[in-house]
């Protein structure tokens, strides 16, 4: 027969080192967590290393026809004497391949904190030597669903951007703060319940071989398809607002904090999106 | 403060359940979107226009107040317990005020039954004022339900000996009130409370008993949660570490109710930890009332149930049930420090380690008669009782399968307990430490229109 560890005290305390032993297997959703808090530091480590950007590399303020009128008075697409659909059409590319791997590491720092189900799921549906690459095989395919649709989430603010070159500041302000307006509009959208039940989707997993990969992967794409339909307003709302570091750890704590604490019939949600629009809205016009 | 007593022991020329079949007629000819009618309080535990129970229920309220409102029952979740606890006290309250208005007694209370109680010779048949005289003036008979009587089997009490409350049988062990979720309407793993005898009373007494969307608008609904609500004083009252949660995500979820007012109303487990302080607040006869101790544990200073299991073997297809006898072969797989837990043995272990055998993403249709589970059992005879390893009730698989606003469709969860049966398995000269053979029974034919798919079946020890 097995020997369990015994914290029960019988004879004697167990030294914190033993507790943590056996703590650390009952929360395989830590992982999720330390690759979280592993982005987050690459981020703001990034922004300290780069204190001229507005955000996390990868926003590049001044190749986006804001950031130049911003230096320059003049929209990008001006000073190149192109026009602005030639500007978005030679843009594309190097938004891409300067943004997916920030994105990338956005989503990682603001979307694994979400899995505690689905990670703790895969992680006791398989034995414990195949939990690490269980975990790693269903974050990778989470993070393949993010990234992929990232690419039109990295050209969503070169697109606004360049249409909107020139606007007023009201016009802009309203621009920045609109997809988390639009984030508290989905709120009431008598689908998003629904939706938010998805996070909580289990599937059958196979216990080994070949099979346990399938299934973690399929299962990774499943719920990265379902965190996507939920969460997309937001992430937009931060594209349209080049990433702005503060803006990120705001909505990291309502997504967080609606997951695990809220009913998901509340519409509390909604009234923080509302607050943090108005704020940023506020911020830009001044 | 009330007592809720037990409705086998109510005292010749007792008025109790006279008033409650009048209360139960009054409140049945309000209009449904009154929410203190009784649709209206059936439909917060579950409702769904499509079936025939709630065939001419009339208008209901809008589309905003219904999701708020309505079928926000908790199962297969720490807050079966707490959740119901509240439901019952708001629907006592309702039901009081209403025999009052109709010139009754003040100071009703629900009673409860005891199916379990092996010292009363009727305990397992329903009281008779619910079934007699069997028509619609009697306000505490319902048209439909299976049967009267619940086979001693699914009344057990061994939920009463767990020790953790919360747990879902893989993480750690299973717990007597159900495992951590946010808001549960259906889908997760079914506490050993909520297993046995909560699910199996729902089914075996069948009809709308045996669908959560249909279960409160039969009146021994509510005795029957007394019941188990009762039940879980009655656990706290046994000790040793038996004991409620103290996390915040347990205590301070808040849910919606209405009051006998009609006006909304909130409540969340931290309300309810003590009987007598829930509303008007109440006793259960029988049951001494107790302030459950809310010392906060550290994480790292919890017992060591909170320990995961390992899974040591698992189907890698899924399963259709029918109405004959399915069979499964388990390949027991366990990793080299677990083999000792599956080794033969010359004579049953004082402490065999525990052992969890699960049926995991079950999906259907209908009400699916319950099924038994033996394991390494026999093909027939009076041996194969003592092969039983416990039985899945299906209660609510229907709802649990689709996706709606209130669950994912991930199908139903439930796990059995076959500690005391793999111990003495172990034992028996044909133990085969490579293979186990699970065979489930339908206890009658499946009705037509009903299935049942089971994702996987699989096995955890400590």
């Amino acid at each position: 027969m097995s020997t369990s560890i015994n914290l029960a005290g019988n004879g004697g305390s167990p030294s914190v080192f033993v507790r943590l032993r056996a703590l650390f297997p009952a929360h395989p959703e830590w992982w999720a967590w330390a690759f979280s808090m592993l982005a987050w530091m690459w981020l703001v480590v990034n922004l300290f290393s780069s204190p001229g950007q507005a955000g996390h590399p990868g926003s590049v303020t001044f190749c986006t026809s804001a950031g130049a009128i911003l230096k320059t008075g003049l929209p990008a697409y001006a000073i190149l004497g192109i026009s602005k659909w030639q500007f978005i059409l030679s843009s594309v590319p190097a938004a891409i391949s300067n943004g997916w791997l920030p994105w990338m590491v956005m989503v990682i720092a603001m979307m694994f904190p979400l899995l505690n189900e689905p990670v703790t799921h895969v992680a006791f549906s398989v034995k414990k030597k195949d939990r690490t690459p269980g975990i790693l095989t269903f974050l990778l395919a989470y993070t393949f669903v993010w990234t992929s649709a990232g690419m039109l989430f990295l050209l969503l603010p070169l697109f606004v951007d360049t249409i909107l070159a020139g606007q007023t500041n009201f016009v802009n302000s309203l621009v920045m703060a609109s997809g988390l307006l639009l984030s508290a509009a989905l709120i009431w959208h008598p689908g998003r319940p629904i939706r938010l039940t998805k996070c909580s989707l289990t599937i059958p997993i196979n216990i080994g071989g070949w099979q346990l990969y399938r299934d973690s992967f399929w299962y990774g794409l499943k719920m990265g398809l379902a965190c996507l339909s939920m969460c997309w307003p937001p992430m937009a709302a931060l594209s349209l607002t080049h990433h702005n570091l503060i803006l990120m750890a705001a909505v990291s704590i309502v997504i967080v904090y609606e997951r695990y604490l809220l009913p998901h019939t509340s519409k509390l949600a909604g009234y923080a999106w509302l607050i943090i629009a108005g704020i940023l809205f506020s911020i830009q016009m001044v | 403060m009330n007592q809720r007593k037990n409705v086998y022991q109510l005292p010749a020329g007792d008025t109790t359940l006279e008033w409650y079949g009048k209360a139960v007629m009054a409140m049945k000819k309000r209009p449904t979107k009154d929410p203190t009618s009784w649709n209206y309080q059936a439909a917060i535990h579950g409702f769904n226009s499509t079936l025939p129970f709630w065939q001419g229920v009339g208008k209901t309220p809008g589309r905003t107040e219904k999701n708020e409102f309505w079928n926000q029952c908790q199962h297969g979740s720490w807050f079966f317990l707490p959740w119901h606890r509240m439901y019952l006290a708001y629907f006592e309250q309702i039901v009081a005020q209403t025999i009052v208005s109709l010139g009754g007694p003040a100071g009703w209370a629900l009673p409860f039954w005891n199916y379990s109680d092996s010292t009363n010779p009727h305990a397992l048949t329903m009281p008779p004022a619910f079934t007699k005289p069997g028509n619609a003036a009697n306000g505490l008979w319902m048209d439909g339900r299976e049967s009267n009587s619940i086979d001693p089997r699914y009344v057990t009490l061994g939920a009463l000996d767990t020790i953790p409350f919360t747990g879902d049988g893989r993480t750690s062990p299973l717990g007597f009130g159900g495992p951590e979720t946010t808001f549960s309407h259906s889908g997760r793993t079914h506490g050993e409370l909520e297993s046995l005898p909560h699910d199996m009373v729902h089914v075996a007494i069948g009809g709308a008993m045996g669908d959560p969307r249909t279960a409160a608008l039969d009146p021994i609904f509510w005795l029957h949660h007394a019941n188990i609500d009762r039940l879980w004083q009655v656990w706290l009252n046994k000790g040793n570490n038996r004991e409620n949660p103290t996390e915040s995500a347990w205590l301070d979820l808040e849910f919606d109710f209405h009051d006998k007012t009609g006006a909304k109303a909130q409540m969340k487990a931290a309300n309810v930890l003590d009987t007598r302080n829930v509303l008007s607040g109440y006793t259960y006869q029988g049951v001494a009332p107790a302030a459950p101790a809310l010392a906060p544990v550290n994480l790292l200073q919890r017992p060591d149930f909170s320990t995961p299991l390992e899974i040591v073997a698992a189907t890698n297809k899924q399963l259709s049930l029918s109405s004959a006898r399915t069979t499964v072969q388990l390949k027991l797989s366990p990793a080299q420090r677990k083999k000792e837990n599956f080794a033969a043995v010359t004579a049953a272990l004082a402490t065999p380690p525990k052992t969890f055998l699960h049926f995991e993403n079950i999906t259907g249709k209908g009400i699916p008669p319950i099924h038994d589970v033996y394991l390494n059992a026999p093909d027939g005879g009076k041996g194969r009782e003592s092969y039983y390893a416990g039985s899945l009730s299906f209660f609510g698989v229907e709802e649990a399968s689709t996706p709606s606003l209130h669950q994912s469709g991930s199908g139903q969860h439930y796990c059995l307990d076959v500690t005391s049966l793999m111990n003495k398995l172990r034992s028996l000269p044909n133990w085969n430490e490579q293979q186990l053979d699970i065979s489930i029974d339908p206890i009658r034919p499946m009705a037509k229109g009903t299935s049942v798919k089971i994702g996987r079946i699989s096995l955890y020890t400590e």
